[in-house]
């Protein structure tokens, strides 16, 4: 197992998640590790680089007015799966 | 959820979203399929109390996929090449890659941009079975440990081995049948 830090805590990292189990430790790591840090920088620049091709106040917008369409009725099975969903939630990662 | 929350919650979690939906789907549909995980998210009232948004949100992506998988018969992803759209982070291709940098590149350690993530999953995933295409999402991309693994997809940790051993197997067969033709 690599002590490098893996995508998903350095995109936690990077998103300044306030949900991030981020270890300290993992954020001393990315301060002395040259290959987490170009990483860290190729998540930025992807990052910044799809939210000027989908910016944020557009996509809010578009997505309320899609949520506000009436919903096709859910059939049987959906509706037992949902029910199940919430009767079971599981852990996070 | 009203519209400054919902900007919140894709200004910081909507490239994670769009990256999982790249790799099921390939860049050209995946940004229609982060609206729908957000249309998703509004009309569910915000990823529930308590929870942890960023996996609650790869959750809808991974289950919006399977159902869309299920519906239409799906074995796979349109998979368009993710090296052509630009919206992802400059690196060498994996599967272009000498083959000793191909080998090594499965491993974790190494598979180290997205690009090289997304490229192997979205070949993986066009043979996977269904069950098996989560597994390869976590892996490759998220780089989730084995215990994690375990948690999440509610396997034990012998079976997570044994299947990630089946995972990095094809896609060995993958890579060796790129090299050979």
């Amino acid at each position: 197992m690599s002590d490098h830090l893996p995508r998903h805590v350095l995109e936690r990292v990077h998103a300044n998640d306030p949900m991030a189990r981020v270890n300290p430790v993992a954020h001393v790591h990315l301060t002395e590790c040259d290959r987490c840090a170009v990483r860290k920088r190729a998540l930025e620049v992807a990052h910044a680089r799809y939210f000027a091709a989908h910016p944020v106040d557009a996509f809010a917008r578009e997505v309320l007015a899609r949520a506000a369409e009436p919903q096709p009725a859910l059939g049987g099975l959906a509706r037992l799966r949902r029910g199940l969903r919430r009767l079971w939630p599981r852990s996070r990662h | 959820m009203n519209e400054a929350e919902l900007a919140k919650l894709y200004a910081r979690y909507g490239y994670t979203v769009f990256r999982r939906c790249a790799a099921y789907l390939g860049v050209d549909d995946a940004p229609a399929a982060v609206q729908d995980v957000f249309v998703h998210a509004v009309r569910a009232g915000g990823p529930p109390a308590g929870s942890d948004p960023r996996t609650w949100l790869c959750r809808v992506a991974d289950g919006l996929h399977s159902e869309r998988a299920s519906a239409v018969g799906d074995i796979g992803p349109g998979a368009p090449d993710p090296e052509a759209s630009g919206l992802l982070p400059a690196g060498t291709a994996a599967l272009a890659a000498p083959a000793a940098e191909q080998a090594q590149a499965l491993g974790r350690e190494v598979a180290d941009d997205d690009r090289e993530a997304l490229l192997i999953v979205q070949r993986l995933l066009q043979r996977l079975p269904a069950a098996l295409r989560r597994l390869a999402v976590l892996y490759y991309l998220d780089e989730l440990t084995e215990e994690e693994l375990a948690r999440e997809l509610r396997w034990s940790r012998r079976t997570v081995r044994r299947r990630v051993q089946g995972l990095l197997e094809q896609a060995r067969t993958l890579l060796r049948e790129r090299e050979a033709s």
